[in-house]
Parts: structure tokens; sequence; C-alpha cells
């Protein structure tokens, strides 16, 4: 059984990457606030941009289009992975789906496509985000100040928006990649409207039927496939309409000979939003979103005739109202949101196992989540600003009593200390009412979302960051020193395990631990923005422990993601008008994991005894990606680019679990123990060609 | 190009070596005993084995543990088991009684003195549970592989667990955990019980494992209805065989033991063995 839901992985493949902002940054205040105006941006396709800007304003910022001179993974350019490189937040390495910032988990950070929240954006159990590059704007990251309009989640906040521009041609452009291809088209409809629509497939089944597993008895196939809607209208030039819609979904499946096996894991994420933007004034506008977001994943196994499956589903309907208006020197934001979720927990079902019909289905869940907020962006003096905010959230349960509800102040002081020199104060209190279970520790589609109910609080954090930040140069350099502490309430830790969900009556409520978080940390950050050369360095010093009662006996121990140091280096060169050269290196200590330290046997089955809850790293994660681009065409109309890419170029096999294998020789009457870490790969080269026409 | 991908893409061990010296190991004394309904006693002792050991290979011998004391106590009476060498087992040393046997309803109390450490346990026997029916049917997709279904009646009023092992003769000397064969009645159908029965499991089995059975088979069938702690023992032991090395739903807690001192199990089983003959066409039970 193991072996056989372990199939699943053993044949999936891996990936990185990411991108960046628009430069000056170092001393715009926040686009959020100050962007008043519908204005056109024309982004010409081959704009000479940095990879990431804005990380001195508090919002870092990575634009689709300048992803495509980084390093690539078996063709494809990812904007999420992108974000992995940039200060405070985790490279994850292979096989982990999770987005982790700040020592916080995965769960606490809002990912958002076109403010919609998605609850799993990755494909192929995390090698791939769900966004489709090429029909990407931006993204964006918030993570020190949170402003109050974003809600619902501890940590940081991850915004991806799809292009929006009105297009005054039709144009396709695409990407062929060595196990996946997209393409995207561009149409106008009158002067007024226009729609993008994209498509994305792999056909990695091809590659799955040439590779010879170990074990000839094990068939998987894989597909995922997702596609991108969006139709734009600006019919004045002070109101705009955004439909945005996405569908996406992944396929794993296995055969197995000797368990007569057949399962395996899906899951699909959908998500529309409507938008409409309205500039009421010269000093007021307006936006209205809304939205729908589905996603749901199943695992599931057949074991001949006798069916076990692991549904779980959460789908949102929401509306979010923004209003921004001046008064003076003084920037105002004020709004509504509502979420009505539908959540089927995970919940296990079998057939013919230890019964004959079906087992029972648990009721689905139904929660309202609100909220209301107001900021104001101040202007002290020459040297003080400040942005301070107020948001008002709660979560009701239908069908019982729970309320949990709070206030969420926001506080963000800027010191001017010199000219290009600053200092930067925040403090925000989160609260979070839809909690994610985390049954797999590196984010994997079994992961699933639980709302706060009568026995699962509604969680908390406070945070408190100050940074310097400082550009020269004329901003070709940047440099930024960031602390940050976050306390964390109410955080859970599932004890649920595979077997126990089927064999007895199953209660989630009695498989969580409650306990509390604490994460601190320091970020450094060098970067170049100008010239043929140039990239940045990142670094992260930092510490994430858990305390829960009925863990160890109430001893703190370190979160799975605690990560002591995370570095990241990327470099990029422009050799002609022909050439780009690119490369990335990451280094992260292990993971924390809970590792066997001995072994007994019962019944002739080698067991594993367990040191302390984490108390165990992995070894540390490293890997340097190389990337060469080579312009055939570029011209305002055409372009046409082949992309020459080695993923961990120097072969580092970094583990991905720890495999103790075990030999009993009953005639010799020895046994043999052979823990080691097992790895995916050593390197992978790839080759990718890009068009548009 | 997809060639080049293919070969690097093989799997492969890596060089990066995990750090198993920071915790202090200090060997375990791990019971595996039972007593059922109508025999005697058996304890199976050994010791565990560090993680971090020496590649080359630990020999039994210094597994089993062969110069303890144990002792079972049934309230009234108390006895010595004695140990033997005995070739069915693995490791080949097993501590048996003779005076003392098993009474559903009845408590037992295990002993274990060594090397200065002292080990013990309580369990019950409950009642044994008569098989009603044992069913051999064709799996789906196969011609030569079978799966047997068990029923029995299960008393609503109580909470009952059971735990099933199977015994394919004469290739096997004892009864093996049968595979995902812990279940506790809170979601068995009212009365009439149907469970499936796979074959049981063991890492010294040297073919590759199948739950299902084969033709000629002959399946020695135990049902067992057994305490709560036992049932907790099962439970948590499956979970660490299925999903020990399972990223998807990993196992990363400690077996649920009821021995003071050490690790495993003492429980006390109420037993019903059933044979069948797998045969060429649907089985027969005899």
């Amino acid at each position: 059984m193991a072996k056989f839901v372990f199939a699943l992985l053993l044949t999936l493949l891996p990936h990185p990457l990411l991108k960046a902002q628009n430069p000056d940054s170092i001393f715009l205040k926040k686009d959020t606030v100050y962007q008043l105006e519908l204005q056109e941006v024309e982004v010409s396709a081959h704009q000479s941009g940095q990879i990431m800007s804005g990380n001195m304003s508090g919002r870092i910022s990575l634009k689709a289009n300048q992803l495509q001179s980084l390093p690539r993974f078996l063709g494809t350019t990812d904007i999420l992975k992108t974000i992995q490189l940039t200060p405070g937040i985790q490279t994850s390495g292979e096989l982990n789906a999770g987005l982790y910032i700040r020592g916080c988990e995965s769960g606490h950070n809002q990912i958002m496509f076109n403010d919609v929240p998605i609850y799993n954006p990755m494909h192929m159990l995390g090698f791939f985000s769900i966004f489709n590059n090429e029909h990407l704007s931006e993204g964006s990251v918030y993570k020190s100040y949170i402003s109050p309009q974003y809600g619902g989640r501890l940590s940081g906040t991850v915004n991806i928006t799809s292009k929006s521009e009105l297009v005054d041609r039709t144009s396709v452009n695409g990407n062929i990649g060595a196990i996946a291809s997209q393409a995207t088209l561009q149409v106008p409809l009158g002067r007024k409207s226009s729609f993008y629509l994209s498509g994305r497939g792999t056909y990695i089944n091809l590659l799955l039927g040439l590779i010879s597993l170990d074990d000839d008895d094990i068939k998987p196939r894989y597909g995922f496939q997702d596609y991108n809607f969006t139709y734009i209208a600006k019919p004045t030039g002070k109101s705009k309409l955004l439909l945005n819609a996405y569908f996406g979904k992944d396929d794993f499946s296995v055969e197995e000979y000797y368990y007569q096996a057949n399962g395996g894991l899906s899951w699909q994420n959908a998500a529309v939003s409507l938008q409409w933007e309205q500039q009421t004034s010269n000093s007021s506008r307006m936006k209205h979103t809304a939205y729908h977001s589905y996603y749901n994943n199943e695992l599931k196994a057949n074991l001949s005739g006798s069916l076990i499956r692991f549904p779980s589903r959460i789908q949102d309907f929401g509306y979010k109202g923004e209003y921004r208006f001046r008064t003076g020197h003084t920037y105002w934001l004020a709004g509504v949101d509502y979420v009505h979720h539908h959540v089927s927990p995970q919940h296990p079902y079998t057939e013919n196992l230890f019964t004959a019909s079906e087992s029972e289905k648990p009721k689905k869940i139904i929660t309202h989540e609100y909220g209301a907020y107001a900021q104001g962006a101040f202007t002290l003096n020459e040297r003080i600003s400040a942005h301070a905010g107020l948001r008002y959230s709660g979560n009701l349960q239908s069908g019982s009593r729970t309320f949990y509800h709070g206030i969420e102040p926001r506080l963000s002081v800027e010191y001017e200390w010199r000219r290009n020199r600053k200092f930067v104060f925040a403090y925000t209190l989160q609260r979070q009412y839809m909690n994610q279970v985390v049954v797999s520790g590196i984010g994997f589609p079994t992961d699933f979302w639980l709302p706060a109910s009568r026995n699962v609080p509604a969680q908390k954090a406070h945070s408190l960051s100050l940074g310097y930040f400082q550009s020269f140069h004329e901003n070709d350099y940047e440099f930024s020193i960031e602390g940050y502490f976050k306390k964390l309430y109410n955080q859970l830790e599932f004890n649920g395990e595979l077997f126990d969900m089927v064999n007895q009556a199953y209660r989630i409520d009695e498989h969580l631990y409650q306990g509390r978080g604490t994460t601190f940390g320091i970020e450094f950050m060098l970067k170049k923005n100008a010239g043929r050369f140039n990239g940045w360095i990142s670094y992260t010093l930092g510490n994430s422990t858990r305390q829960f009662p009925d863990i160890d006996n109430g001893r703190a121990f370190a979160a799975k993601n605690d990560r002591r140091h995370n570095l990241s280096a990327v470099c990029n060169c422009k050799l002609n008008d022909k050439w780009e050269l690119s490369g990335i290196f990451v280094y992260a200590t292990g993971n924390a994991f809970t590792m066997p330290t001995a072994l007994y046997l019962i019944g002739e089955n080698a067991l594993n005894e367990y040191g302390p809850h984490n108390g165990a790293r992995m070894p540390a994660y490293h890997r340097m990606d190389l990337s060469a681009n080579y312009w055939l065409r570029r011209d305002s109309k055409r372009e046409s680019m082949i992309n020459f890419s080695l993923y961990n170029a120097y072969g580092r096999q970094n583990p991905i679990y720890l495999s103790v294998g075990v030999e009993a020789d009953k005639d010799k009457g020895a046994v043999r123990i052979s823990p080691k870490g097992q790895s995916l790969y050593s390197f992978v080269p790839s080759i990718s060609y890009s068009f548009k026409f | 190009m997809l060639s080049a991908i293919l070969i690097t893409l093989a799997l492969s061990g890596c060089e990066p070596k995990f750090d198993f010296g920071g915790i202090d190991f200090e060997p375990q004394i791990i019971v595996e005993g039972w007593i059922e309904n109508d025999e005697a006693a058996h304890v199976i002792l050994t010791q565990s084995i560090t993680m971090d050991m020496d590649t080359s290979g630990t020999s039994l011998a210094d597994i089993a543990i062969r110069w303890a004391k144990v002792t079972v106590s049934d309230g009234e009476t108390e006895e010595v088991l004695t140990g033997r060498m005995d070739k069915n087992y693995f490791p080949p040393f097993i501590y048996r009684g003779s005076r003392i046997k098993g009474v559903p309803g009845k408590t037992y109390t295990l002993k274990v003195e060594y090397s200065g450490r002292t080990l013990s346990a309580h369990t019950t026997i409950p009642a044994a549970i008569p098989i009603d029916k044992l069913e051999v049917n064709k799996c789906e997709d196969s011609d030569t592989l079978y799966q047997i279904r068990l029923k029995f009646r299960d008393n609503p009023e109580q909470t009952n667990y059971y735990k099933t092992f199977t015994q394919i003769v004469p290739e096997e000397t004892r009864f093996y955990s049968a595979f995902m064969g812990t279940v506790s009645d809170e979601i068995l159908n009212e009365g009439e019980a149907d469970i499936r029965v796979n074959r049981g499991m063991r890492h010294t089995q040297l073919e590759k494992y199948t739950p299902y059975f084969s033709v000629n088979d002959t399946v020695n069938v135990k049902l067992t209805q057994l305490p709560e702690e036992g049932f907790m023992f099962w439970s948590s032991y499956e979970n660490e065989i299925i999903n020990g090395r399972n990223p998807l739903f990993p196992s990363n807690t400690n077996i649920k033991s009821n021995v003071e001192g050490g690790k495993g199990i003492w429980c006390g089983y109420g037993k019903t063995i059933r044979k069948v003959v797998i045969a060429d066409s649907i089985g027969t039970p005899r």
C-alpha cells in the first residue's frame, strides 16, 4: 500500500523560478493607496525591466513578462517559484507545494488570483504552480505591513493578476516545453474591449510510458491542464470591467499488479471573478468584485473491489467592495468583504472493506466570513509618514452558535532618515477563520481546509517588523535589512493516521492538537537593478518554533519549515541582442522532521521508534540552475526564442525523504538496516521554444 | 533530448548524509506477547536496534533476549515461562507457558525481568467469536489471485474490537498480522459483520507482498476479539507498516504500547480459527 501510494511521487518531476517588479520603487508610496486614477500601462514585450522590484516599498512585485530570462525547469517559467527567491520566503525544494513566509505555515498565506482565493496553487505535487505565466501581468507579495483590505490569513498575501490591458491586434504567443506546452490568444473586440484565452497541458504520460521504473508492476499516469480566460471592457475612460476565469485539474493514477490496486490523487481549482472599477471623481474611485472559488481533492484506492476514498472540498462565493479617496494629503481606503464558505473537510469513505456498503457521509460545513475595514495614509511631516488601518472581521457557522470575531489593527510608520534611506516599522494583528490541516507536512493535495468551529478556534497572530532600506547610485543598487517577530495563537497539528481513519469511527476534532507558535528572523537583500549584469542576493536568518501541550509534554519544538539559513542568489546577464544568460543559486537549512532513531521487530515486521517531534534535520538543500536564451527574432510584432536550461547544474541529490531499508535474512539470522535519503533526480537539462506573432 | 531527460530523471539514492548521532540511544526491551483462549502464554523478547548502526548487519543473536525471567499470572496462579529455541519464529527464541491456559474474561499479568529492568503489562481475554462463513472470490482483474471475506456476528450492544491473522500452511510456521486486519465495530454493519481478510504481511518475506491468495493455498484464518489496548497497538502497528515511508500520509508517531518499562504488546485474544483451501474455481470453505 505504501509503495502503491508512494508511486504517485516517484514518477513526478520538479521545477523552480520567478521574477519581479518595477524600479524606482524605493520611496514610492504604496501604490495600493495612491493609485487613484485608472491608467493604461503599456507594457512592451521586451522592455528591459528588473526581475524583481518594489521590495523597498513593502510590496514585492514580479512582472510576468520579465521572468523569461531566468532558468526554467523543463521549459516552464513559474511566478510562484520565483517568489520563493525573495527575502523571507523559503525555497521549498522538490516535492513541496507550500509557500512558506517568515516561518509560518503554507496555509497561513493568502494566495489570490485576481483577488480570488486559491486553495491549492500547485500542479504536479508542487513542481509547477497553477499560474500560466503567459497569461499573467504581475504578482505582488505583502509580508510586513498587510493592508486591512487583506484578511483571513496570519502571514503573507500574494496576489497574482492576469493581463488586463486592451490589445489592438490579434496575436498568439506560446511556449513549447519538454513536458508541457501552452498558448495564449489575445483578441481585440473593438476599441474598448479585448479578451485573452490561454490553455496549457502536459504530455508527461508519453514520457512516463518510456521511463522504466524499478518496479515494472507499477503503471503511473499523470496529467494536468489549465485554462484561463480574461475579458476586459473599458466603456469609458473612467470605468473598467474585468471578467476572469480559471480552471485547472490534476489527475494522477497508478495501477499496481501485486495489490491489484488502482487509484490515485486528483485535485481541481476553479476561480471566476467579475470586477468593476469606476473612477468616481478626480480623487476617488471604487472597485467591486464578485467571485467564486472552488477546490477539491481526492485520494482514492481500489483494492480489487474494496474502495477507500478521502475526498475534501471547499467552495466560496464572495464579494469585495472598496472605495479609495483623498482628502488633502491623506489617502483613504475603506471597504467590506464577505465570503460564503461551503466546506467538506477530508473524510474517509470505504466500500467493501469493513462494511458491505459505502460509509455514511458527514454534513457539509457552511460558514459566513466577513470583514469591514478602513485605512488612512498620512504624511505627518517631511520625514515621517504612516499608514493606519483597522479591520473588523468575523466568522459565523451556519446551524450552530459558533461565532468568532475581533478587530485587527494595522500600523506602518516610515521615517526617512536621509534621502533614499528610511526606517519602516510595522505592526499587524491578523485573524484566520479558515484553517489548513496539514496532513502531508509538505503541502501535498492531501492537506485540506477546515473552518473555525466549536472545537477548532479561530487563529490569531501578532506581527512586528522593523526594517532599514537604502538605495544608492541613482537607485541602481538597493540594500535592505528587516527584522520580524510573530506570535501565533491557536495553531493546529494533525495527528491522524491513515489507517485510523478507516478502521474505526473517525472524528477529525479528536485528531487535532492546539498550540502556539513563535517565529522571528532577519532578512537581508542586496540588489543591482540596472546594467547588463543585474540580480540580487537575499538571505534570511530565521527561527520558527511551536509549542503544543499534547506534543512532547509541552516542550517547544522546531516548526517543520523552521529554516536557520535561507540564501538565494539570482543573476542575469544580457550579452548582446541575441543572448541572455542567467543563473540561480539557493541554499537552505534542511526541514525539521521527526526522525526514526531506532527500529524493532514485532510479528516479523520492522517498526520505527521515533525521536522527538521535529527533532532532526534533513540535510541542507542547495541547487544551482543555469539558463541561456537565444533570441531568433525580437521586434514589436514577432518574437521567437529558444531557452536552454540546466536545472540543478552540479547534480546535487537533495533528499526529499528518509528511507529506511530493512532486510531480514532468516537463514543467516541477520537483519540489515540501511537508512538513506532519497532524491528524485540529479541534473535536469531542458530546451523550450517560445514564440509570439 | 528526451532520452537525456529520461536518463537524468532516474531515481537515485543521494549522497547527503543524515546525522543520527545526536540522540542518545539506549536499547529498549520489546515484548511481543499473547495469551489466547485455551492456549498457554507466548512471549518473544527482543531489543531495539539503533538506526545509526553499521549497515553490515546485526546478528539476530544480538536482538533476541534469551536470559530474561518471564512470569505470567492470572491472579491466582503464577507461572514462569520457559525460553527455548524455536525456528518457527523470528528471531528463533520464544518463552512459553504450560500450566496457565487462557480463559475468556480473565485478566493476565506479565512481568519481565532482565538485566536489572522490570517490565509489566496487563491484559484480558475477550470472548471468542464464531466465524459464520469464509467466502473466497476471484479478484476482479486477475485469474490467479483470490480474496477471502469473513462473516461473523457482532454484538451491537457492546464495544468490540477485532483483529485477523493468517497463516498459509505449510510454508508459514506461525500466524501473521493480516494486512488491514484491525477493526473497531463502530464501523461494522450492525448484526452480521462482513470484512475482508488479506494475506498476512511481514518484512521477512522475500517475495513481493500481495494481499491476495493463490490457487492451492491452504489458509488458516484466525479471527480474534481483543481488548482496547490491543486494538490501539495493532492500529498503530498497521499505520506504521502502511505509512512509515509514505509522504502523502506520513506516520511519525510511536506505536501505542501497553508495556510499562518497555515497548510492544501483551495481549489477550479470544480466537477462532478456520481453514480454507483456495480452489481453482470459486473456493469452498472447509
